[in-house]
């Protein structure tokens, strides 16, 4: 059994050097023509509504696999496991197969084969997908399609070809076809598409994406941002999509979600009118960003101005600071002008949702209207935050240990404001007790603070008399709803620590810059990770439920989660507006050599 | 039904004794397992052929403890699923328990007394409550009945399932009563109306406070009470004591032992019952003595027992897995068997499951087709964690006729038609290219057969 594997890497080895070198000889099917030169987007036809461009492939993989982070990597206990797993037994098989196909090493190979670029591309005409791999070694390139092709015997499939103006396409799946066309190689799923590139290719008069006036545009806004890692570039022609009635939803006026209005629905509004977005990925040895970038015009934005503010843009507050902090969402949202306007954004479900849960809310703040009076009391600016929690010396804990959040606003009067929202959370905390001692929940003690000249309504979960020093307790004593006041500023928390670090002048005032940006978030990696890890007989309990897992599968399986999280120092995300472009950036770091333990 | 009637009491009670037509092999040690468990791999059973009948039971019984090391690997994923609150959570962690346990009877008979005790999750609301049940059940399964009566009269689980968390001397609730006396020990006719009014005044002052049991002597009738014909000032201790000494008591539980363990059907006589209820008399409600008695006799392995149970889904889903060394999401397993009618915490009301042919219609039928097909489709499900192929391959099961052979000795108690063979063959040959779903079709497929619901 165990010469098995050898005996079938020999034969796989034998066939595929072989078949590279014997069937496939270099130059077979043509000569050079004048599509050598040319970039994809001259080949590719003028109906592509979608494509990416990656330009050095063999460089993101280098930077991937170069990372100082890999040793790290490699001297985790985990790593080891994987290793006893036989699965990179597997791949090592396969890629010294393709070493020898390929005459050197396979990152070197990779790196030759894609030198030039590749790219992929979506046609409109009938959804046919495109990849055009460009490399300046034509010889290789056909060693690696003589490469996929012996791959392809050795699996049992029966070979299929078709010539094409002298050029020989080989089926590679299902419906997948290859051609190389001198330092070009072609693989498609639709055969007109193939054709239109073979044609292009040869005669170079058709009709093509690069005179595609709406690419040419993003080409330019493209080049106009200068990136230095990019390794990726990507177009979406929106409006042939929204032309040709595709995702119909995502381009409707008004949608059903509130929750989704907020978060998207200006983003969604320059989606219904842009021609076009790009985007890119750079990668880095400090991480990966990802952008999309549209253009806006101003006159788009009606009538959610309530997203984008008026008569200025908005821009949103700094993000708070906490110590401890797992993530921060700051934003613009005119809260009060978006319910108020419910019925231009909403559909007529969205907007009877609304209007009973304005029935209730009207009725929960004493007959004052919410929209108007308690949301209009409040200005655009929102401000949320999540911390971990800090558990020690604190009596009873409980099992699933959350962060704690706040929400924090500006009150436009806080005179008139805050004895109308301190009474109503006093009715809120009265109304949870009863329904809590109704289904035998634990009751909320209320509790008042005074921090300097900030004010702050506690409620306090009490534990059952023998549950007091429980360090398994339930769910709820992760929270002490607070509301706080200090200065202009509200806060609305789930504890009361987080309240009282936010109504503390100093941290409360210390925060990052924000930007011109409409929206910014980030989340802390590393808190994140050390929240997992005391929750982690949780997350094992969960895996071996899940998964079946036995438990020494399921502590390996988290620890090596938690180990990777290690890697990681923050996600960042960015929706930046302004008067001719609407850019949405999202960056991963990863940690230095230095801050990540193995 | 003749088969029963005819049978000799003394000759179905004795230690089995194979022969040339029930012979101790591959089939009879499967259907033991399946029986005392929910099921064997081929490894065990063949491990297991190579005993004797009455060692084999004996180890099974002996068996009834679980290893400090297992039990706290499963009691601390119960509570790790409690912090959470929701008993469905609980039921992903019996589940979990039901798959791994090395203690299978012990675990099959918390599952009977779970059956028997019933207490539904839906009404009680308290995961915590319904553990502490359900460690209550696993404690006594395979010990003392009568401790497990006296226990669970005082569990807070149970009696909020029954309404008598409150019980006042002036308002006696007669749920409790009347249920340990049909339900629980006796059965219908072998007590009177009077006897669970009275019952009830020993009860009263028995009451749920803080989720725990507490007597408030304020509340409890201290006066003389007639039950089942003993006269006294009796607490609800007494009352108990005094249902437990009733001659009807062991008969009603060997009654429920051979239907849970033997067959459902048919009814066997009370002569046919006698031997095991003196048993049970005898060694002052041991279950584990009769059990064994049940499991190591002529009657267990005789054509009355054979494939003359219908598997309840538990025995189904569990038995499958089992039985090919197979591990999957539980919590896909505890929503399925919700879904098909036997959720575990979730009992349908304080009778239990009904149980034999009540676990069949088409509704069902076609529910555990389906969830059999779920756990093979579910990416979490493993062989001896592997692929279905791979397992198969490593045990040289590589046709479709040796996989229908190997299926056929681990999941069914009646052998294959070649009609039901040919069929199968069928059903692989659609998948021809990927033998991976060529093997997991055919395991889906003969899971559902009709036959594969007889245990």
């Amino acid at each position: 059994m165990t010469q098995r594997p050898k005996l079938f890497f020999h034969a796989l080895m034998g066939l595929l050097v072989m078949t590279s070198y014997v069937s496939f000889p270099d130059d077979l099917f043509a000569e050079a023509p004048r599509g050598v030169d040319c970039a994809a987007t001259e080949l590719l036809p003028g109906s592509i509504v979608a494509c990416a461009e990656v330009s050095d492939l063999g460089g993101v993989l280098e930077t991937v696999l170069n990372h100082p982070l890999r040793a790290k990597l490699e001297a985790m206990p985990a790593y080891d496991g994987f290793l006893a797993s036989g699965a990179p037994g597997q791949l090592q098989m396969g890629l010294r197969a393709f070493e020898a196909s390929m005459g050197k090493p396979w990152l070197e190979a990779i790196g030759t084969l894609t030198d030039r670029g590749v790219t992929v591309a979506l046609d409109a005409a009938d959804g046919g997908v495109a990849i055009l791999v460009h490399s300046s070694d034509a010889e290789l390139l056909e060693r690696f399609r003589g490469f996929i092709l012996a791959l392809r015997q050795m699996q049992g499939a029966t070979a299929k070809q078709g010539d094409y103006r002298g050029f020989m396409a080989d089926l590679v799946g299902d419906k997948v076809k290859m051609v190389r066309m001198h330092d070009w190689l072609l693989l498609t799923n639709n055969s007109e598409l193939g054709k239109a590139i073979i044609d292009q290719y040869l005669d170079r008069d058709g009709d093509t994406l690069a005179k595609n006036e709406v690419y040419a545009a993003a080409a330019e806004a493209t080049a106009a941002n200068a990136a230095v890692h990019r390794v990726v570039s990507a177009f979406l022609d929106i409006k042939a999509l929204r032309d040709a009635g595709v995702a119909k939803n995502v381009f409707k006026d008004k949608i059903d979600n509130f929750a989704g209005e907020v978060a998207l629905g200006g983003v969604l509004t320059n989606l219904r009118h842009t021609p076009y977005v790009t985007g890119e990925m750079q990668v880095s040895d400090t991480g990966v960003a990802i952008g999309f970038a549209a253009p806006h015009q101003r006159n788009w934005e009606s009538p959610r101005e309530y997203f984008f503010g008026e008569p200025e843009l908005a821009v949103a507050p700094p993000q708070l600071e906490v110590p401890n902090r797992l993530f921060a969402l700051s934003t613009h949202r005119d809260l009060s002008q978006l319910w108020l306007r419910s019925g231009d954004l909403l559909t007529d479900r969205g907007v009877d949702q609304l209007a009973v849960a304005d029935t209730a809310l009207t009725t929960f703040f004493s007959g004052r209207d919410f929209a108007e009076d308690i949301l209009g009391s409040l200005d655009g600016d929102i401000q949320l935050v999540g911390m971990e929690q800090d558990f020690t010396d604190v009596l009873p804990q409980p099992a699933i240990k959350l962060p704690a959040f706040a929400l924090q606003f500006r009150m436009k009067d806080a005179t008139a404001t805050k004895p109308e929202l301190r009474r109503v959370f006093q009715s809120f905390v009265g109304f949870l007790n009863v329904t809590g001692a109704m289904n035998g929940q634990p009751q909320l003690d209320l509790g008042m603070e005074t921090i300097g000249e900030a004010e702050l309504v506690t409620a306090t979960y009490v534990p059952d008399r023998d549950q007091r020093e429980s360090l398994n307790a339930k769910i709820q004593f992760n929270f002490s709803p607070t509301v706080a006041f200090a200065g202009d500023r509200i806060i609305f928390a789930s504890s009361a620590a987080i309240a009282r670090e936010l109504t503390d002048t100093a941290s409360g005032k210390a925060k990052t810059d924000g930007g011109d940006s409409n929206t910014t978030g980030s989340l802390q990696a590393t808190t994140l990770q050390r929240i997992l890890e005391s929750n982690r007989s949780q997350l094992i309990a969960n895996n071996m439920l899940e998964k079946g897992h036995s438990k020494e599968a399921a502590e390996g399986e988290i620890g090596l989660l938690l180990e990777l999280l290690g890697f990681f120092r923050d996600v960042r995300l960015n929706l930046d507006i302004t008067s001719s472009q609407m850019s949405l950036d999202l960056a991963v770091d990863v940690k230095s050599d230095g801050e990540a333990q193995p | 039904m003749s088969e029963m009637k005819s049978m000799d009491p003394t000759w179905a009670w004795q230690p089995f004794e194979p022969n040339a037509d029930l012979p101790w092999d591959r089939a009879s040690v499967a259907h033991l397992y399946r029986r005392a468990g929910f099921g064997a791999d081929l490894a065990t059973i063949d491990d297991a052929v190579g005993l004797a009948p009455a060692e084999v039971v004996r180890e099974l019984v002996a068996n009834n403890q679980e290893s400090t090391e297992f039990r706290s690997t499963a009691d601390a994923l119960a509570e790790a699923t409690l912090a959470g609150g929701d008993p469905a959570q609980l039921s992903a962690a019996w589940v979990y328990r039901l798959l791994y346990t090395p203690n299978q009877l012990l675990e099959k008979t918390t599952l009977l007394w779970h059956g028997h005790f019933a207490t539904g999750a839906e009404k009680v609301q308290d995961a915590r409550m319904m553990w502490n049940q359900n460690q209550l059940l696993r404690k006594h399964a395979l010990g003392d009945f009568g401790e497990l009566v006296h226990q669970i009269s005082q569990d807070p689980a149970m009696l909020v399932y029954l309404d008598s968390a409150i019980n006042r001397k002036a308002h006696p609730n007669e749920n409790f009563a009347r249920e340990l006396m049909e339900l629980f020990c006796l059965g219908e006719g072998n007590y009177s109306e009077a006897d669970v009014l009275e019952l009830a005044r020993c009860f009263t002052g028995w009451e749920i406070k803080n989720k725990k049991f507490r007597k408030n002597r304020y509340q409890h009738d201290s006066e003389a009470k007639t039950v089942l014909q003993q006269n006294g000032p009796f607490d609800g201790e007494d009352g108990t004591r005094i249902v437990l000494e009733q001659p009807a008591a062991p008969r009603f539980i060997a009654r429920k032992l051979y239907r849970f363990f033997v067959s459902d059907e048919p009814i066997p006589t009370d002569a046919m019952l006698q031997p095991l209820a003196d048993l049970f008399r005898e060694s002052d409600l041991q279950v584990a003595p009769v059990v064994q008695r049940i499991l190591g006799s002529n009657a267990f392995f005789s054509s009355a027992s054979v494939a003359r149970k219908i598997k309840s889904p538990v025995e189904l889903m569990i038995g499958m897995l089992r039985s090919l060394k197979a591990t999957t999401n539980t919590q896909l397993v505890a929503k399925g068997l919700l879904n098909i009618g036997q959720g575990l915490f979730y009992p349908p009301n304080v009778k239990g499951w009904d149980g034999g042919r009540a676990w069949i219609n088409s509704s069902t039928l076609l529910g555990r087709a389906n969830l059999i097909a779920d756990i093979l489709e579910n990416e979490a499900t493993r062989f001896d964690g592997k692929s279905l192929s791979e397992c198969l391959r490593d045990q040289d099961v590589r046709t479709t006729d040796q996989a229908i052979e190997h299926f056929e000795l681990c999941l069914l108690a009646v052998r294959l038609s070649d009609d039901a063979k040919a069929q199968l063959r069928e059903t692989a040959a659609s998948h021809s290219g990927n033998e991976e779903r060529r093997m997991r079709s055919l395991l889906h497929a003969i899971t559902s057969l009709p036959i594969c619901q007889l245990g």
